[in-house]
């Protein structure tokens, strides 16, 4: 089995500019007017008056035991062993939405077609890319840059090997993530200055 | 200041085909287990009116069933004739879509040869309990071809099993009948996980009483308007149907219970069937699949045979409350469920 592929995401360098899910967006032809692939909300944390607003960029986790891949009746949903991406075979995927209900994400989207598709973290281009593709190569090796890191202004979202993943991360956030089963290394918010504090 | 922040995913993946299916696919199991609990009580006591029950229960336990494939089917948003390829597509034996596809067939296929050999060849019958052999009848009538019953009658006499084979497809029936239902709990159950609603331990019992309550309710209430059933018959199983209601109510108020000590799903689910429509949806439910249907019971033991509460009418009426709040149960389970939230620190 190959190293398993992830995302990092640090809150404390996104300033919620939707770059990440405009860009995936652009390079994998979703409709412009929806979030789909990758989302960014405004968590607000506290209650009123000591509210802020944490912004947040989602998408598919890729997660090492992928509950939409255990629901789907049809095999179309597979977690690849070479790069632990999860992928979408639309040409069997019957559109019946059980994945919807497992993801803990909200990852799986439906097209007017009725057929799921999500991040492949840029494994291909558009929906369908990245099922019976090539194990993913770093961008030295000659793989792509996800869109969502190439265009993410202050370097909250990068994605590559796990290990590479958690040289970069703190213990907190490396130890957060040996107890979670997602394929995502998040950094805590550290500092509450960093959030965007609610103005009445 | 609290230290996190709640991110509310998606929920409504599901359309009210599917909650019709689960309540078809419910009832349907539930009159295969009326008609075999008619069967085994008919051929001990020999009574005309387990004969009209069972065969009512068979021919709409079928009927359900064909219905409730077609809404399945119905709620698919991909293309159609993909799902028709399931005995090669439907491979993932950790999905209870899959494994439920196929007790859905093998149900079918064995619900449709009880009903042919309980209404066709020997044990035909020209009351309306035979109603599966009058359309085969009219149909090939209309269509002129009129030697089609001749070979239905045939192969019902030649397939119908005896001695140990009869046993055996009597308790395999009923047991696939019971499958069937707690396999729609289970479809849901699977995702307990992220939606506290429907709960892994307390869905399938809740399923099988409201399905085998709702199957009693519909088998006898045709049967007593079209095979005119014996009243100390009704009653009997109007009575079964009230027991079982009423570990439904049990079963439903522990699971709305578990909702009170959950996380902050189990809590936006809780404020979601306590306000709104969602509110509305949990009293009509409650009122007309449990505490009306008793209420009736109740006071039709009360005021004695002689009264109007007494009458069919009545009796027909509590029947379709009780169907009525079989479905409202999977609607609410459908539309009212909320998936867990990711909490932001």
């Amino acid at each position: 089995m190959g190293e398993q592929w992830g995302f990092y995401f640090d809150s404390d360098k996104c300033i919620g500019c939707h770059a990440c899910s405009v860009s995936c967006k652009q390079r994998h032809g979703r409709d412009p007017e929806q979030d789909e692939w990758r989302t960014v909300k405004n968590v607000t944390t506290g209650e009123f008056p000591d509210v802020s607003s944490l912004p947040i960029s989602m998408s598919c986790m890729h997660c090492s035991d992928a509950p939409c891949e255990k629901v789907c009746p049809c095999n179309s949903i597979q977690k690849r062993e070479e790069d632990g991406i999860v992928v979408v075979d639309r040409d069997s995927c019957i559109g019946c939405h059980y994945c919807g209900w497992a993801c803990p994400y909200g990852a799986p989207t439906y097209d007017d077609g009725g057929i799921m598709s999500k991040c492949n973290l840029c494994l291909g281009e558009g929906p369908g890319g990245g099922y019976e593709m090539p194990p993913r190569e770093e961008q030295e090796g000659g793989g792509s840059q996800p869109a969502c890191v190439d265009n993410c202004v202050g370097g909250a979202i990068e994605a590559g090997p796990i290990s590479e993943l958690k040289d970069k991360a703190t213990t907190e956030a490396v130890e957060q993530f040996e107890q979670e089963p997602a394929n995502v290394i998040v950094e805590a918010n550290r500092e509450d200055t960093n959030a965007f504090p609610y103005e009445a | 200041m609290t230290s996190f922040g709640l991110w509310w995913g998606g929920a409504g993946h599901w359309d009210v085909f599917v909650a019709i299916y689960l309540f078809l696919g419910g009832i349907s199991g539930g009159a295969f287990l009326v008609a075999a609990i008619a069967e085994w009580f008919g051929e001990r006591s020999g009574h005309e009116g387990y004969e009209f029950i069972t065969r009512w229960g068979w021919t709409l336990s079928f009927g359900t069933i064909v219905v409730g494939s077609w809404t399945l089917l119905a709620h698919l948003s991909g293309p159609f004739l993909r799902a028709f390829m399931f005995p090669v597509k439907f491979t993932n034996w950790t999905s209870w879509m899959a494994i439920g596809t196929w007790v859905v067939v093998t149900f079918s296929l064995v619900v449709m040869a009880r009903m042919i050999w309980a209404t066709f060849g020997a044990e035909a019958t020209d009351d309306p309990s035979g109603l599966p052999r009058h359309v085969v009848n009219k149909l090939g009538n209309n269509l002129f071809v009129d030697w089609g019953i001749d070979l239905v009658d045939w192969g019902a006499d030649r397939t119908r099993p005896t001695g140990v084979l009869k046993r055996l497809v009597q308790v395999g029936g009923a047991a696939l009948a019971v499958m069937l239902v707690i396999y729609t709990a289970l479809l849901l159950s699977a995702v307990g996980w992220m939606v506290p609603l429907w709960n892994g331990t307390l869905l399938p019992p809740l399923f099988v009483a409201s399905g085998f309550s709702a199957g009693i309710a519909m088998v006898i209430a045709v049967t007593a308007w079209q095979n005119d059933l014996d009243s100390h018959l009704v009653h009997r199983f109007g009575l079964l149907d009230d027991a079982v209601i009423l570990g439904e109510a049990v079963v439903l108020a522990a699971l709305l219970y578990t909702l009170t000590t959950g996380g902050y799903g189990a809590a936006r689910t809780l404020d979601g069937l306590t306000s709104g429509g969602g509110l509305l949806l949990l009293v009509g439910m409650i009122s007309a699949g449990l505490l009306l249907p008793l209420a009736i019971s109740a006071a039709q033991s009360l005021v004695g045979s002689g009264s109007v509460l007494a009458s069919r009418r009545v009796t027909t009426a509590k029947f379709g409350l009780v169907i009525a709040g079989s479905f409202l149960l999977r609607f609410l389970l459908i539309f009212t469920a909320v998936q867990q939230p990711i909490i932001v620190t």
